[in-house]
């Protein structure tokens, strides 16, 4: 038996859950009652104007996931718009589609050119799961090191034609790229070991900067941290609010991920970290906030160490000093998305 | 990780120190994708350098152009450091220093600043003369150039014409023997790179597009175009030989562009005139040439452009003669 799942628009990460959350809950309650219900993707709600880079890469993590988990192809229902198509392909989201063998088009896929647009999008992923040892901590950073650089430099590669204008030259800088690949390669990479899963990462040039997501479908920030740390015991009841602090938090020399959110906010960009019912942005006040923790493992068992979090709309003035949020439902793996903007 | 070069090749040894430039180290190792920003391989090599060569004098090198380093990248340098019994002197990276205490880690490497010279000192404690590190880099650049430009030179059996200027010499410099050696090619990148970085510096140009009118400039070219972030076009075929080939450059219109012609070596200045005239077509201007070698001096130039040379080929002594057709 079939369950169409409404995706609804896409028009940001936010809409993904609200719309995805509950329905993937009915499909997966389904299979612990032994029902199988088969999902069907209905996509007839996007609009081919204005859907999110954040919520497209998202989508397509989730994809990969519950086909990898159902063994076919999911059934997608769409109406039959070219220049959509030809968008999508243009992006990167087909290929990948096709590599994977995601959806099943129903023959409503097809009759749009490729290359004719300029897209300021690039959807593309990062599969190789490392093959080693995780409790050898030389072979571990042996494998990040090398893991990292490789990333960087495939980034600049795969981002050349997305930067390729006047207008992204004339803002942009050695200093701001270095950023952009040091900080995408370290959630990549996190991505890859913490969360074992491919990550998707979703790029896009827009006339104030340049935001970038990676996403993934794996075990998420609390599972990650009992599976990784000696004293997996202090993890045991630890909220993916508490999680994500943690893991922004804790760097003795301040590197890695804590590294990655400073220099982003350095340059007065955003960092958001979702992962399943959670979502906490750091913008400038909030990450001063945080990071004056006196003892970051004063926030385990605290989920109002940052204040209360939000629970429904998020207005102006919260978006622009960073909140935490707690969403009705639920999406599995983590999701990062970071704006760097222009220089001014 | 597997290299062409040799460490020997990747610095230069003066009586008091070593010397070496972080841009190379990361081109070498990482490739030229990310010029500007020292990852782990770079950090692996100038590890290697402290180790290996010549490791009783201290090492100076220069950050000129990198702009970040990556978490782990100075690992092996800071625990070659670490019993403080070699002295690392960095040059032009003081908007680093904060960045290198935090990735110092657990190191127990000295860390100083003196900010009189800008310069960060790591490692052992030895009194350097400023100046004559000064002094001494400056000779260094003059012996490699001379040494890799006489080493181009092709002595002819008899007197010949030169292809693009009504002159006849004895030989030529064949700038084929500096493309085609890595260490040679890097390294003359460099310093055309610090002479075209004080271009700009100097004239604070905007628009600004490198113009490469030969084969041979069209490497340097490239390169400058990388390392300085700058967009960069080679019209085939404006010299030596004078056959454009390919239009395309001449159709674009674009005004106010300022083009700064990069070339190997200017004898009489025909490749850049012709230049010159192919951007004024376009509404555009090329004001600046910048050339390893040159034979007449820039003065001769400075009502038509301004001529930046490294190295004047009258001083290398090779019995080069010239005279007109």
């Amino acid at each position: 038996m079939e369950k169409i799942i409404n995706v609804g628009p896409l028009k940001s990460f936010g809409s993904l859950t609200f719309y995805l959350g509950s329905q993937l809950d009915e499909l997966r309650e389904s299979y612990i009652k032994g029902e199988r219900l088969v999902p069907v993707w209905d996509l007839r709600n996007i609009s081919p104007y204005g859907v999110s880079m954040s919520a497209l890469t998202a989508f397509l993590s989730i994809s990969k996931r519950i086909r990898d988990f159902i063994g076919q192809p999911i059934k997608v229902l769409i109406h039959w718009q070219p220049d959509f198509q030809e968008f999508l392909a243009d992006i990167g989201f087909l290929h990948i589609a096709n590599e994977f063998d995601l959806y099943d088009w129903q023959d409503m896929l097809g009759g749009y050119n490729t290359g004719s647009t300029n897209p300021k999008t690039k959807i593309f992923f990062y599969s190789n799961l490392p093959d080693i040892d995780k409790s050898d901590i030389e072979e571990v950073i042996l494998w990040k090191d090398t893991k990292r650089q490789e990333i960087k430099h495939s980034i600049k590669f795969r981002l050349s034609n997305l930067f390729e204008s006047k207008y992204f030259k004339e803002r942009w800088s050695k200093n701001l790229e270095s950023i952009l690949t040091i900080t995408a390669a370290e959630l990549v990479v996190n991505s890859l070991l913490h969360g074992n899963d491919i990550a998707f990462v979703g790029v896009q040039r827009s006339r104030t900067g340049i935001t970038t997501v990676i996403c993934d479908s794996g075990i998420g920030f609390p599972k990650s941290m009992m599976f990784n740390n000696k004293n997996a015991k202090h993890f045991k009841n630890i909220t993916h609010f508490q999680a994500l602090v943690l893991a922004s938090l804790q760097s003795k020399n301040k590197i890695g991920l804590y590294r990655a959110i400073d220099d982003v906010i350095s340059t007065n960009g955003y960092v958001i970290m979702s992962s399943f019912n959670t979502e906490i942005r750091w913008e400038n006040k909030f990450w001063t906030l945080a990071k004056n923790i006196e003892n970051k493992f004063n926030v385990l068992g605290d989920d109002n160490i940052l204040g209360e979090p939000i629970t429904g709309f998020v207005d102006m003035g919260r978006i622009v000093e960073g909140y935490h949020k707690i969403f009705d439902k639920s999406l599995v793996g983590s999701r990062i998305t970071f704006e760097i903007p222009f220089k001014r | 990780m597997k290299s062409m070069l040799n460490i020997i090749d990747l610095g230069f040894s003066t009586t008091s120190f070593v010397f070496t430039r972080m841009q190379v180290l990361v081109w070498v190792s990482n490739g030229t994708s990310l010029l500007s920003l020292i990852e782990k391989n770079a950090g692996h090599l100038l590890s290697r350098m402290l180790l290996e060569f010549e490791p009783d004098k201290p090492l100076v090198v220069s950050f000129k152009d990198i702009v970040n380093i990556d978490d782990h990248a100075l690992d092996d340098v800071f625990n070659c450091l670490s019993s403080n019994n070699r002295q690392l002197i960095i040059l032009d990276g003081f908007h680093l220093v904060e960045l290198m205490h935090k990735l110092k880690k657990d190191s127990k490497a000295n860390i100083e600043t003196d900010s009189a010279f800008n310069i960060i000192k790591i490692g052992k404690r030895v009194k350097i003369n400023f100046q004559d590190i000064v002094n001494e880099r400056k000779q260094i650049k003059v012996n490699f150039l001379k040494n890799t430009i006489q080493g181009t030179f092709r002595k002819f059996e008899n007197e010949k014409r030169l292809s693009s200027t009504p002159i006849i010499t004895n030989g030529e410099f064949d700038s084929n023997r500096i493309l085609s050696n890595p260490k040679y090619f890097i390294w003359t990148t460099a310093f055309l790179s610090d002479a075209l970085r004080d271009l700009l510096d100097r004239t604070q140009l905007k628009k600004v597009k490198l113009l490469s009118a030969s084969l041979r400039g069209a490497p340097f070219a490239s390169m400058l175009g990388m390392l300085h972030n700058l967009e960069y076009e080679t019209i085939d075929h404006f010299g030596p030989k004078h056959k454009v080939f390919e239009f395309d450059f001449i159709k674009k219109i674009e005004k106010g562009t300022s083009y700064i012609y990069v070339g190997d070596f200017c004898f009489a200045g025909t490749e850049i005139k012709i230049a010159k005239t192919y951007t004024e077509m376009k509404s555009s201007r090329l004001e600046h040439a910048l050339v390893i070698g040159n034979l007449i001096e820039s003065e001769v130039f400075k009502d038509d452009f301004e001529l930046i040379s490294l190295i004047n080929l009258n001083e290398l002594g090779t019995g080069v003669t010239y005279k007109l057709l």
